[in-house]
């Protein structure tokens, strides 16, 4: 039933319309379109107002035409960096740039999938009960647009991110919680050919604190990065600022505000030992989630894979999605995989046999979700 | 013999010509005829390429009836850090200073004042002198620049002294380090930090770690070490591929200085061992030692004509560098000046009115003492 020429032809289409994070109008205006063309009643919420962006959430609904419990299925809008001036290259089953761009199949392959899938129940006259179309905003710069969901306007209570690499059949029901990290310290500043021991060295101090702690891969189910460092204004000045950009992640939701103090009681003892100052700042970004095998959702999951003959693969992933931002809001969501590659970086590629498989997928899941 | 009116409102004439690094063209042009006037022969150096000025360092000579006298160099430089722009420079009781948010210039055009109204007295007042060089230097603040790109085959001194000290009169800069500016890149591996920070090296870890482990600040009387910068990374998700810092070592002992920055080095090499980082290491002797005797015949002059004059006369050290480093490394034995500069390289900066005359009368008297002594 899946087209395929025209799931691909639409996500060529769409990745030419650049709509990194903030600037996604382009796509959201030509989704929008698409949607009202083809019967759903569509809205867009004010999500772009609240982190600076120029657009919101889209969110589109098909109203079901037998009894089935209400699904959602989600993709994002933005792509994590500017793709203009995007030179496609297509063969041997695998689209990629020439090198020069990311290819946006991050998230671009989840929007041309929901599209294709729209598409084939309309013009195969499919049952399926109520279905939530939700097009995100704002996700690669840290969930900002499901984080600003008007969620009492949805009605689904289960449902499916179309937002991970891999091949169809991978199903994310497992990611961790993540704080970000700001720290700050303060030293003093002196001469430091005429009278440095007058100085307290900021950088030096950070140094310590970085030789103490445990980055990286903590244990199995935690990581810890300092990402970002930038301190001191002149090789001739004793500095006294530098500041550290980082983060930690945990499995388990709980550790992660656990992980942060342990590190903050270290680096509060260090930075006193050497006599500086400590602005230190942890900000939850969002919620670990983990679903069940034996839950509906995997069930119902597992059912669609038979149904079109895929194998199901679940994982955990290490990273953040809109699905942490929906099961903390207690709607049932796993993260599916549509077959990309090396996301973020000019290397991104997409398997096209993976996407129509990935597609066929969620088709299958919304047939198999009637009674 | 000074005429202290003439002195301060040649001072404040040049404080009003902004001169911020590389852009001293305006400030040398006015310097070129005023020295014209004095009976210089005036050069223009091809410094230039070297430095990124707009000029070239402006180099005099005041010839000498005495052949055999002491050939005498005397040194300011004509930059100023800034904010330098539109400098209002301003008679406050005793003191100059700068109105509005500017530094005032006084380092370094007190010294170059002091140098002008010297040569027009030891003119005026006929006193015997030998050959007298005057170097006004670019780029001095920005790392000694114009005097390392001096064309020295345009000079022809034996001693050499420089303005450039805070201090009054009477201070004379007779030892000063050697430094080394030293610049490490950490070369590591990206990764994502959530999903497999595993196969990621931290680059900002491995500087931060093995800047933990560095002798740094005072390391004893005569050396300091310091790293002043540090930057890396693209993201508190990503983990850290690059980080640089940037620092220096200070000595007024060579071997010590040598010994210091190859710790450095060492040190972060046996931490990118351990973390398999790879490094990009720089390390540039930025300029040579002052290291003079008090039995040198610069600093017996110096030291005499401050005696002659009453002046507190304190042989020291300094921490600081300067264009006299740079001319010891040439040959010529410099000394460096105390002209009573206050709060420099701030808005904050001025000069008392008693220390610039003092500067001024005081290279005429050590004029006088090069003149009698027969080289």
């Amino acid at each position: 039933m899946i087209n395929q020429q025209r799931l691909v032809d639409t996500f060529i289409e769409i990745i030419k319309i650049d709509s990194p994070s903030k600037n996604e109008r382009g796509i959201a205006d030509y989704l929008k379109g698409k949607l009202t063309e083809l019967g759903l009643e569509v809205k867009e919420d004010k999500a772009g107002e609240k982190f600076g962006g120029n657009t919101g959430n889209i969110i589109s609904k098909l109203k079901g035409n037998t009894n089935g419990k209400a699904l959602f299925l989600s993709s994002h809008l933005d792509t994590v960096s500017s793709n203009q001036g995007i030179e496609i290259v297509n063969n041997e089953g695998i689209i990629r740039t020439k090198g020069n761009s990311i290819l946006g199949a991050d998230d671009k392959a989840g929007i041309a999938a929901l599209l294709e899938t729209i598409r084939c129940i309309k013009e195969n006259n499919l049952k399926h009960g109520d279905l939530e179309f939700i097009f995100t905003v704002g996700e690669e710069l840290g969930l900002f647009g499901s984080k600003n969901l008007q969620f009492d306007e949805l009605n689904a209570k289960v449902g499916f991110v179309i937002d991970s690499g891999g091949k169809a059949g991978t199903v994310i029901t497992k990611a961790p919680g993540q704080l970000d990290i700001i720290v700050e310290i303060h030293g003093k500043e002196a001469h430091s050919g005429v009278n440095p021991e007058d100085g307290i060295n900021a950088i030096q101090i950070a140094g310590k604190v970085l030789a103490k702690l445990k980055l990286g891969r903590i244990d199995e189910n935690g990581t810890a990065n300092f990402g970002i460092i930038n301190g001191g204004k002149a090789i001739n000045i004793v500095p006294d600022y530098v500041k550290l950009e980082g983060e930690v992640r945990n499995f388990i939701d709980k550790e992660v505000e656990n992980q942060f103090e342990e590190m903050k009681k270290k680096i509060e003892g260090i930075v006193e030992e050497n006599k500086g100052q400590l602005d230190i700042k942890g900000n939850r970004e969002y919620h670990s989630f983990e679903i069940n095998e034996d839950s509906e959702i995997i069930s119902l999951t597992k059912k669609g894979a038979k149904k079109c003959g895929i194998e199901v693969t679940i994982q955990s992933r290490g990273g953040g999605s809109d699905a942490n931002i929906f099961n903390y809001q207690g709607l049932s969501t796993v993260n599916l995989g549509i077959g990309y590659k090396g996301n973020h970086s000019n290397n991104e590629e997409l398997n096209i046999e993976e996407l129509t498989k990935g597609t066929e997928l969620i088709l299958a899941i919304i047939q198999e979700n009637v009674s | 013999m000074i005429n202290e009116d003439r002195l301060i409102n040649e001072f404040l004439e040049l404080c009003t010509i902004s001169s911020e690094s590389k852009f001293e063209f305006d400030l040398a042009q006015v310097l070129v005829k005023k020295l014209k006037d004095i009976g210089c022969s005036v050069y223009i150096d091809n410094s230039q390429e070297k430095t990124g000025s707009n000029t070239g360092n402006v180099i005099a000579k005041l010839e000498g009836k005495n052949k055999e006298a002491v050939k005498i160099l005397f040194s300011s430089h004509m930059d100023t850090v800034k904010p330098g722009e539109g400098v209002k420079p301003t008679l406050d009781n005793s003191i100059i200073r700068s109105e509005g948010e500017t530094i005032l210039g006084g380092d370094d055009k007190g010294g170059i004042a002091a140098i002008l109204e010297a040569l027009k007295v030891i003119k005026e007042s006929r006193i015997n002198h030998g050959d007298i060089y005057i170097v006004f230097t670019v780029c001095e603040e920005i790392g000694l620049l114009g005097a390392k790109g001096l064309e020295l085959s345009k000079i022809n001194v034996d001693i050499g002294y420089v303005l450039d000290s805070d201090g009054s009169p009477g201070v004379i800069i007779s030892k000063g380090p050697a430094q080394d500016k030293i610049n490490i890149e950490v070369h590591g591996k990206a990764a994502h930090a959530g999903l497999c920070p595993e196969e990621g090296i931290n680059a900002i870890a491995v500087a931060a770690r093995a800047i933990a482990k560095m002798k740094l600040g005072r390391i004893d009387e005569e050396t300091t070490a310091n790293i002043g910068m540090i930057s890396g990374g693209k993201a508190a998700n990503i983990v850290p591929e690059y980080a640089k810092m940037e620092g220096e070592a200070r000595s007024l002992d060579i071997e010590k200085l040598n010994k210091t920055t190859e710790e450095i080095v060492e040190i972060t090499k046996k931490v990118a061992d351990k973390y398999k980082a790879k490094l990009v290491i720089d390390v540039e002797r930025v300029y040579p030692a002052i290291s003079l005797r008090e039995d040198e015949l610069v600093i017996k002059i110096a030291s005499n004509a401050a005696e002659n004059l009453g002046y507190q006369r304190i042989i020291k050290s300094t921490g600081g560098g300067s264009d006299a480093n740079i001319f010891n490394g040439f040959g010529i034995p410099t000394a460096n000046l105390g002209i009573g500069m206050n709060k420099v390289h701030t808005t904050d900066e001025y000069i008392e009115i008693k220390d610039l005359v003092n500067s001024s009368k005081y290279l005429v008297e050590i004029i006088k003492e090069t003149g009698g002594i027969l080289i």
